[in-house]
């Protein structure tokens, strides 16, 4: 029998996910909204490693007693396919959207074996008059800037994490299923260990692997466009009108398992079987991703 | 393996090389301990270390002296893990080349303690000489990690040539504290005598208000307000609270020593 939330069936299907290398860096300034301007542009352009190379978001806001300064801040996740990907842009991002922010500091969210340069690189700014300080295990650099000191953690530490997991809410109307949509990424936002990188949480441009165009390794996915009813193969219901997917990163297979609990129950509740036809996910028929996260173990 | 209370029976009245009751002693047996050679130093006499100390197994790891051993110089030499407890005064060179483990003396210390540590965490409450966490003889660096917390005075040159690691005295300072110190933190909440910094490359002097500093070496002091301090801080706040609560607002720095173009801080609380 099909699981239903509010009255919203949960098709039985699952999540196919993939193996990605992740990091966690904390931005703290004066005030908590020099701390959103500076993330605002640090995660900007991170939406998809199809084209951006990374993924990347804010994981939550931080309460004072959380940041390594006492002062307000923001812990950011990043994901990307390789390591090496990783480093080339968490040091530019940091050098570019950080070091430019007033009053801010950057500090490693993550302790690893594994690190990735931040201040490591961002210290050459201070033109010899950095100062390093090492305090505990950690080292730290100052660099001298115009409203003081940018104060820069040495490297972050980078680890084995999951991105893709998602869901697709299937509504009667836009308006119904992006009403869903908001509530889904709003329930997911307080979580820690997870980010939901497209904007606003949601995407609509859904893909499949390859095109019909060589050198795209992407394109949209037809079987979910509801304008191409009866022109190509989908098994759509006929009350489908519009679609949109919540993506998920996350450092652990549980912690996304929990935020796409969470989200779905939200949307689920928030407009309920008049608003949604159903909830779907996302896959490959389990050959590309090895970790699958099923609807109904999901939801158990 | 396990841990060994030596307790002096006799004052020996004579100075002894006591660099055996080192790390080794953590891998020895009683047996090994009772006959370990002591040497009297400027002497060819050997005392057998059983003449001497009373030697008990522990139920714990711990490797514990007891007695007024300020004769004994060189007492946890190479000292590199596991814990060392010392109840009474001891002589010159404690825990020199002390690589890691933990260190506690409940006792004065003679000079020279802490020659070129380079990790671990030692304590000692009590009063120090001259010379503490210094490098050893004709080498260009000293004090290179770790942490070191004295409760007492402390005598001349602490410090000198530091590299690295945490040097924080709750109570008052010689002079020449800090002195050619190429990098690392020195802590102290008591008075500081004069030559604190000289010639300091990098590194922190974290040093209360009323400390005087030479005006020809160190920048004069500005109000700053830095997030680096709030680490500190936060690293400091059990073992000295008042002074991390101090760093935590609005501190006075000053630079040097500019007469070697240093870029060390002198942070006063």
């Amino acid at each position: 029998m099909t699981m239903k939330i509010a009255g919203v069936p949960i098709e039985e299907t699952f999540a196919e996910a993939f193996d990605m290398r992740a990091t966690r860096v904390i931005i703290t300034a004066e005030s908590i909204q020099w701390a959103l301007d500076a993330a605002a542009a640090f995660t900007g352009f991170g939406t998809s490693v199809i084209a951006c190379g990374i993924e990347i978001a804010l994981e939550r806001i931080l309460p004072t007693d959380e940041t390594p300064d006492g002062r307000p801040g923001v812990a950011i996740l990043a994901f990307a396919v390789s390591s090496k990907e990783l480093e080339k842009q968490i040091p530019r991002r940091a050098g570019q959207c950080v070091l430019t922010c007033p009053t801010t500091a950057l500090f490693a969210g993550i302790d690893s074996d594994k690190p990735i340069a931040m201040g490591k690189q961002l210290r050459y700014f201070g033109d010899g008059y950095q100062i390093s300080k090492s305090i505990g295990n950690r080292r730290y650099w100052r660099i001298p800037v115009m409203d003081g000191e940018f104060l820069c953690e040495e490297t972050t530490g980078r680890v084995d994490a999951i991105g893709g997991g998602n869901f697709l809410l299937l509504g009667r109307t836009l308006a119904d299923v992006s009403k869903a949509c908001r509530a889904a990424a709003a329930a997911i936002a307080p979580m820690a260990h997870v980010i939901t990188p497209f904007p606003g949480g949601a995407t609509r441009s859904g893909s499949k692997v390859g095109s019909k165009y060589s050198g795209l390794f992407a394109s949209t996915n037809q079987a979910f466009c509801p304008t191409l009813r009866g022109l190509v193969d989908q098994q759509l219901d006929n009350q489908v009108k519009a679609i949109l997917e919540i993506v998920i990163d996350g450092m652990t297979f549980d912690a996304i398992g929990q935020a796409m609990r969470v989200g779905i129950i939200a949307a689920c509740e928030s407009v309920g079987s008049d608003g949604l036809v159903g909830v779907t996910a996302g896959n490959y028929g389990g050959k590309l991703g090895r970790h699958h996260f099923h609807l109904a173990e999901v939801m158990r | 393996m396990t841990g060994k209370t030596l307790t002096l029976r006799n004052d020996p009245a004579i100075d002894i090389d006591a660099s055996p009751l080192g790390n080794s002693l953590v891998s020895m047996t009683i047996t090994e301990v009772n006959r370990l050679p002591l040497q009297v130093i400027a002497s060819k006499r050997v005392i057998g270390l059983s003449e001497l100390f009373d030697v008990q197994p522990r139920d714990d790891q711990r490797i514990v002296i007891q007695g007024d051993l300020a004769r004994f110089h060189g007492i946890g030499d190479r000292w590199a893990k596991s814990e060392l407890v010392v109840e009474g005064r001891v002589g010159n060179r404690f825990v020199s080349r002390m690589s890691g483990g933990e260190v506690l003396l409940r006792g004065d210390a003679g000079n020279q303690a802490a020659l070129q540590m380079r990790g671990g965490t030692l304590k000692i409450i009590g009063n120090v000489g001259d010379d503490l966490a210094g490098p050893l003889d004709g080498r260009r660096s000293g004090f290179s990690r770790g942490t070191i917390h004295v409760v007492g005075r402390i005598g001349h040159y602490a410090g000198y040539r530091m590299r690295r690691g945490i040097l924080i005295i709750d109570g008052d300072c010689g002079q020449f504290l800090g002195c050619d110190i190429v990098a690392g933190t020195i802590i102290t909440t008591g008075t500081v005598q004069s030559g604190c910094g000289f010639g300091m490359q990098r590194g922190t002097l974290i040093l209360p208000q009323s400390t005087t500093v030479c005006h020809l070496r160190f920048t004069p002091r500005e109000s700053v307000r830095l997030g680096i301090t709030t680490i500190m801080a936060n690293e400091i706040q059990r073992i000295l609270p008042a002074v991390a609560t101090a760093l935590r607002s609005t501190i006075d720095r000053s630079h040097g020593d500019v007469s070697r173009n240093g870029k060390g801080e002198i942070w006063f609380f």
